[in-house]
């Protein structure tokens, strides 16, 4: 295979950069505390948003800032200066969705413009569009296949980038204001209430005298696409892209790890035997997610991509039990993000997304007290086992 | 005063001396029911009234489907009366590169918050521009200020359905367990999330939409119209069985203004309404309230956060970017907003080992203090 594509993963935090740079990504996208689609993110102040500029040049990756909420005018005020400081601090482009920040960004600096799936590019004379304004690459909308997004990149000579795992919106990006009108929150300004994953009632017009239909219409399944990855390549598809900078470490770190084992495989074997797809599959069903489907990336997204449950309602995926913060000679001091005990049994998951199992036989605090039962936000000292490192994470669950 | 009228009736088109009007065909339309076979009889039509024709061209478009519906727009661009209305900005690229004097009407309903954004719509499509189209979020005092630096004609809703969803993905064929098709399908829906109830929502060969429960008018902003009446504005009915002589109405009220004829067109309508955005745009004040601001970090002087607290015994914190050094003065504020004062005479590592400072980006083991809880967070004071 000539060209592998890039692997973007989100960063929602210092922390999440960190993880998922360790675990394989080869850039990430995260947003500052303005100009973004995700409020409630931990977005990067602007020292953290050197630190994390300084950690991915040290490690020769990749980083993209986002500006992709619909901007006022006085929201464009303090922009140039903004972008100036990316720039400086060596940013490698900026994620944008509006035209008008377009504009700032190519007045102000030379950083790349990559345009967001917010903008919903979905064929090639939009992208040709947004060449003229100075892009360099389109994330393209979810709603385009593999197929055509390689006729858009012969057609318009941009980089392409595409979605190949997490969450996806029913409608087109850019183009739900539910929450704008129900809540008073601006979805297209980081306030999204997610109001298309309730359950609705509907009532049909010829079946007035019938009790109303009760769904979760409107919820979409999960992305996972990674069955396709040989056609990404095949394509000359230039990024492949992980949603999710809200979502936990554990997420970042086992997208980022098992879409790099197959990118890196695929490199190395020219394409992927089916059974590879099994080992991979069952990683990534451990995290917690809806269903998952294919969505548009062969044919048009059909009923079958709809997720007509309640969230949460999965009980399959494993949760995060801890972060290893430092190594001691002897011991490994996990940060403890949700509660085990004694006699469980967690597992290490390691920079290449493999994993041992740990029986926890013994465990206390920072103080050498023994400990049965850890309490989230607090630090316990298990023994040391080979291979563990600093940032590593431990899971616990199962997928019956 | 400019009123454009949306039409879905060929008798109404027939029947109407309105001086532009748009008209959706349902193939290249949201909502559009004409046949792309009676295109040609309408622009006829309409010719013969001299009247100014937009068609409305607002769906968007993958590659594939791109492709074939420009073969099928392409005869239609030599007709002098015809204005393109066009929302995907691939359409509208391809539009702006074909020969013709035809002009062009951008949908810029969907962001398109800033001066700058319509600028840019501005400067690309040049000379073949006829008509900026708006977001209905915007409010009037923004508006007010984008028309003084305007020079070309704006377009806004003034009556008609406000869409909130719009999906390529067709969610209702499956709940009444039909197979997917591109007729028409309705149906009202209540969200568990919210006290509204009866949003509309409609299937259609394009995917599905769902709409306020409430149309926007502002038929009562009348100030705002006498002060600006160069604006374009839009009456789109097309979801009520309408009748030509309310349009009428409608269009007699916007040349006098009287309250009587208002009256008599609030009372004829059926559908509840709202003012929208127009006066003012709240949505995002609520953001600053989505976070706990004692837990943001403040750059200066930021040391790090407590990550655990062991009672009697210790705190420990996780410094960030700088090296912390015993003999620091520090200032300790937990998410509830209580503060204290730590003169840092002991410091040990996670070894339990005194230590003269720790690096950056490494734990620290403070002395204890009560009233601190993880999530503190520690600054230099």
């Amino acid at each position: 295979m000539n060209k592998i594509p890039e692997l973007l993963i989100p960063a929602g935090s210092l922390d999440k950069l960190k993880v998922a740079y360790l675990y394989g990504a080869d850039a990430v996208y995260l947003g500052g505390q303005k100009f973004g689609l995700r409020a409630a993110a931990d977005n990067f102040t602007l020292d953290e948003l050197v630190s994390a500029a300084e950690f991915a040049k040290k490690l020769k990756r990749k980083i993209y800032v986002v500006l992709n909420g619909y901007l006022y005018d006085k929201d464009l005020e303090d922009l140039p200066d903004f972008v100036k400081f990316l720039e400086k601090i060596g940013i490698d482009a900026v994620i944008v969705s509006d035209p008008g920040v377009a504009k700032v960004v190519t007045q102000f600096s030379s950083i790349s413009i990559h345009v967001s799936t917010q903008a919903s590019v979905l064929n090639a004379s939009g992208a040709l569009w947004w060449k003229d304004l100075g892009a360099k690459r389109i994330v393209l909308g979810r709603e385009v296949s593999i197929l055509e997004a390689s006729k858009i990149k012969e057609t318009s000579g941009l980089e392409i980038e595409m979605f190949i795992h997490g969450s996806m919106c029913m409608a087109f990006s850019g183009h739900c204001v539910i929450s704008n009108f129900t809540q008073g929150r601006d979805s297209n300004r980081g306030g999204c209430a997610h109001s298309c994953r309730f359950e609705y009632s509907l009532n049909f017009e010829d079946l007035q005298n019938k009790e109303k239909i009760k769904a979760y219409f409107m919820s979409s399944k999960d992305l996972m696409g990674i069955q396709r990855l040989y056609d990404f390549a095949k394509a000359g598809i230039d990024s492949l892209k992980v949603e999710g900078r809200m979502k936990s470490p554990l997420y970042a770190a086992t997208t980022a790890a098992i879409y790099q084992s197959a990118l890196k495989y695929l490199k190395d074997q020219d394409d992927i035997y089916a059974p590879q797809f099994l080992h991979w599959e069952k990683e990534l069903n451990k995290i917690p997610h809806r269903d998952y489907t294919e969505a548009s990336l062969v044919n048009k997204a059909q009923e079958d991509s709809i997720f007509n449950s309640r969230e949460n309602a999965s009980e399959v995926g494993y949760e995060m039990s801890g972060i290893i913060k430092e190594i001691s000679h002897q011991s490994m001091i996990i940060e403890v993000k949700n509660a085990f005990n004694i006699g469980d049994e967690l597992e290490l998951l390691d920079f290449n997304g493999q994993f041992q199992k740990i029986k926890i036989v013994e465990m206390t605090d920072l103080f050498y007290r023994p400990v049965e039962r850890t309490k989230p936000s607090t630090l316990v000292r298990l023994p040391k086992v080979p291979g563990a490192m600093s940032w590593q994470l431990l899971r616990k669950g199962s997928l019956v | 005063m400019n009123l454009v009228f949306a039409l879905n009736n060929l008798d109404h088109i027939k029947e109407t001396d309105f001086k532009e009007i748009i008209i959706g065909i349902k193939e290249w339309s949201r909502v559009g029911r004409f046949s792309l076979n009676q295109l040609p009889e309408i622009i006829k039509i309409s010719q013969e009234k001299k009247c100014k024709l937009i068609i409305e061209w607002d769906i968007l478009m993958t590659e594939n489907e791109l492709e074939k519906i420009k073969l099928e727009v392409k005869p239609f661009l030599s007709e002098a009366n015809c204005v393109w209305r066009v929302q995907d900005v691939g359409a509208l690229k391809w539009l702006k590169d074909q020969a013709g004097s035809f002009l062009i009407q951008p949908v810029l309903e969907t962001g398109h918050h800033n001066f700058l954004a319509l600028e840019a719509h501005l400067l690309l499509l040049e000379n073949k521009l006829d008509r900026l189209i708006l977001s209905s979020e915007i409010p009037f005092s923004i508006l007010s200020s984008w028309l003084l630096k305007l020079k070309v004609p704006v377009e806004i809703l003034v009556f008609g359905r406000i869409q909130l969803f719009y999906s390529p993905r067709k969610l209702l064929s499956p709940l009444k367990m039909e197979q997917a098709h591109d007729e028409w399908l309705e149906a009202s829906g209540e969200s568990e999330e919210s006290p509204h109830k009866g949003f509309p929502v409609v299937e259609n060969r394009h995917g599905t939409f769902m709409y306020h429960i409430k149309d926007l008018s502002l038929l009562t902003e009348k100030e705002f119209f006498i002060a600006n009446p160069n604006l374009y504005y839009r009456v789109d009915l097309r979801h009520i069985q309408y009748d030509l002589n309310y349009l009428k109405k409608i269009h007699s009220y916007f040349e006098t203004f009287d309250e009587e004829t208002l009256t008599e067109i609030q009372k004829n309508y059926s559908i509840d309404c709202t003012r929208g955005f127009s006066r003012v745009n709240k949505t995002d004040i609520l953001f600053p309230k989505l976070k706990n601001h004692r837990l943001a970090r403040e750059d200066e002087d930021y040391v790090g956060e407590v990550i655990d607290v062991i009672k009697d015994l210790g705190l420990v914190v996780q410094v960030r970017d700088v090296d912390l050094k015993k003999g620091s003065r520090l200032k300790l504020i937990t998410p509830l907003g209580k503060e204290k004062i730590l003169h840092l005479e002991s410091l040990k590592d996670t070894d339990l080992k005194e230590v003269d400072f720790i690096a950056r980006d490494h734990l620290a083991l403070l002395p204890f203090i009560s009233g601190i809880s993880p999530q503190t967070i520690v600054r230099f004071n």
